[in-house]
């Protein structure tokens, strides 16, 4: 204890402090790992091109959708199990509060909800307009799609994922790097429900259909990118965790 | 100051930019609060404005508030903020004032 | 400035600040008006007539909740800042208790429209699919559909909570204002409870539904009740806080 410089304890202490207010180290790049999980997850459920499409039974689409949309939940349970199994070696130190952190991250959260919501929004009008359409222009008999789900509850999902990933965000959210991996997993979810889904009836134009599927790819890109970028930064974070276990002065004989 | 009795030292050395009653009281005000306007600072220290004026000139002079000016509207604002100084030295003086009190007196 | 005690100058301080970051006195009480009038008003005036040409004072009444929010940064103004602004010194404590209160407005919001999705897709999967009879069911109930207008208040409501909503008590008043609102409204958004085989007489007053609305409005007349006496006490706190002022002008 001899020479070690009192701002340099200091700094370490905040350092240490800080794994477990709000950096995650390997759990980012779990998350940017997962995302591309749910790109992969999702190739595999829709055709690729129009001549190559894999056809799986039933039920394991239906696992595999489960999956898509499960991911960003299990992120969030994963997260605090990698937090204390990986950053707490040296037991529990608390950081000290601060208002601008906080309001921060609640600034995460009420973006995120604030998209939820507004796709909840969007899916709403959508089916009104889909229905008006339906409506005002009734397809004759032979032309009403058969293949839409004869029952409600399949689309109970599109309303209740949206609140299950609402609901998870404060406790799931604590830094920027955390708030970033769960936003993009939350948008893949919703992403792969639009691109799934068709609010407004089947029948899109070929000019349309180009249009939405260029948004989807650059989207998809954008999302592959940054996923690729934050294994690099998780794996970084946790390397600086290490470097400050290494810092950590000797015990006495 | 040499010449001083020794017991009184402890009086002597304290800070007199804070020690004065009327820059105490605003010292007092802005460790309250983050912000706090000229107007309201005045109402709440009963100070005339040029006294006011000149009390927060001297506390900013020792680096102990900044003057944050700003307009609402077209009417020029003036607030006060108590700076890191500031605040040390407030409570290095309410310290220094404690430990002059006997004991009996210090709760 | 002799016989000033500095810890009631630091409590004063203190108290007039918080006028102008969390409390809100008469706009609290006046948040507990406008319930009881989102109350009493439908039971006056045909706010739940949802046929075109209806449309006003339900639109009038959904608009409640942002028409408090802005007379509430007026009243502020006004009443709690006599003696210019002063900003409150940071509180952890009181931004998370905020952010939670707009978190659970969001929520059930979120919750809202869920609801709302699931009971249109109910209903427009409940339709026949004959277009003869679909071709009826428009001509009939075409302006029963939720309005563009309406499906967004929500969105609104969400939008606004953040920037307006300050302590607990304007978050309790303005989440009261938007339960009432979405309530209101509950039977148009729903789809899956339109009629379409019974008639627009059904629509609504059943038995569960009178219950509901009776439960709700007593919940409501009490917190209306209570948040009009706990603004006026909070109000007279403020004019409490100015009598023990130093006289203006002094050394």
């Amino acid at each position: 204890m001899n020479t070690v410089e009192l701002s340099k304890l200091e700094c370490l202490t905040k350092d240490y402090a800080a794994f477990q207010a709000r950096k995650s180290g390997l759990a980012t790049a779990l998350g940017g790992l997962l995302a591309i999980v749910m790109f992969l997850l999702y190739c595999l459920l829709v055709p690729i091109s129009n001549g190559f499409r894999l056809h799986w039974p039933r039920p394991v689409v239906r696992i595999l959708a489960i999956l898509i949309f499960a991911t960003p939940l299990l992120w969030a349970a994963l997260k605090p199990l990698l937090g204390r199994l990986l950053y707490r070696s040296l037991g529990e130190v608390k950081l000290k509060p601060e208002v601008t952190y906080e309001r921060q991250r609640w600034y995460w959260v009420y973006g995120i909800v604030m998209f939820l919501l507004l796709f909840q929004t969007a899916a709403l009008l959508s089916f009104i307009q889909g229905f008006l359409g339906y409506l005002s222009h009734p397809p004759a008999v032979g032309q009403i799609p058969t293949d839409l789900p004869s029952h409600w509850r399949s689309w109970l999902w599109v309303g209740v994922m949206p609140c299950a990933y609402a609901l998870m965000a404060p406790w799931c959210i604590r830094g920027r790097e955390e708030a970033r991996a769960y936003s993009v997993l939350v948008a893949q979810g919703v992403i792969f429900t639009v691109a799934g889904f068709s609010f407004r009836g089947v029948n899109y134009s070929a000019a349309s259909e180009a249009w939405w599927g260029a948004v989807w790819f650059i989207l998809q890109m954008v999302i592959l990118g940054w996923a690729t970028l934050a294994i690099i930064r998780g794996r970084k974070e946790h390397r600086e965790y290490l470097a400050i276990l290494r810092n950590l002065p000797r015990e006495e004989a | 100051m040499s010449d001083a009795n020794p017991d009184l030292q402890p009086i002597l050395t304290l800070d007199r930019t804070v020690h004065e009653p009327s820059r105490l009281a605003i010292l007092t005000v802005l460790s309250a609060a983050e912000e706090v306007e000229f107007l309201f600072l005045q109402r709440v220290t009963g100070l005339s404005k040029g006294n006011l004026s000149s009390h927060t000139q001297k506390l900013e002079g020792a680096g102990y508030l900044e003057t944050v000016k700003a307009f609402r509207g077209r009417i020029p604002v003036t607030s006060f903020r108590i700076t890191d100084d500031g605040k040390v030295a407030l409570k290095a003086y309410h310290k220094q004032l404690r430990a002059l009190l006997p004991e009996e007196k210090k709760r | 400035m002799n016989a000033v005690d500095l810890s009631k100058l630091e409590a004063l301080t203190k108290d007039y600040a918080a006028f102008q970051a969390r409390k809100s006195g008469l706009a609290t009480a006046l948040g507990g008006l406008m319930a009881l009038l989102l109350i009493i008003v439908p039971i006056y005036k045909p706010v739940l007539d949802f046929r075109p040409g209806h449309l006003g004072w339900l639109q009038l009444m959904l608009a409640t909740p942002l028409i408090w929010l802005a007379l509430k940064g007026l009243l502020a103004r006004w009443l709690y800042r006599g003696f210019g602004h002063v900003k409150c010194l940071p509180d952890v404590r009181a931004e998370r208790t905020r952010w939670f209160c707009v978190f659970g407005i969001s929520v059930f919001l979120g919750g809202f429209l869920t609801v709302g999705l699931v009971g249109f897709t109910s209903g427009v999967l409940g339709l026949p699919r004959d277009p003869a009879v679909l071709a009826r069911a428009l001509e009939k109930y075409h302006w029963a559909l939720p309005p563009v207008w309406m499906t967004t208040m929500p969105l609104l409501y969400l939008l606004a909570a953040p920037w307006w909503i300050r302590g607990v008590e304007e978050a309790r008043a303005y989440a009261v204002l938007v339960v009432q609102c979405c309530l209101w409204v509950w039977q148009l958004m729903v789809f899956a409870y339109l009629p379409w085989r019974e008639g627009p007489e059904h629509m609504g007053f059943t038995g569960a539904t009178i219950i509901g609305v009776l439960v709700l409005a007593l919940a409501v007349t009490g917190w209306g009740a209570l948040a009009m006496i706990r603004g006026w006490k909070e109000h007279r706190e403020y004019l409490a806080l100015l009598r023990t002022l130093p006289p203006a002008g002094g050394e």
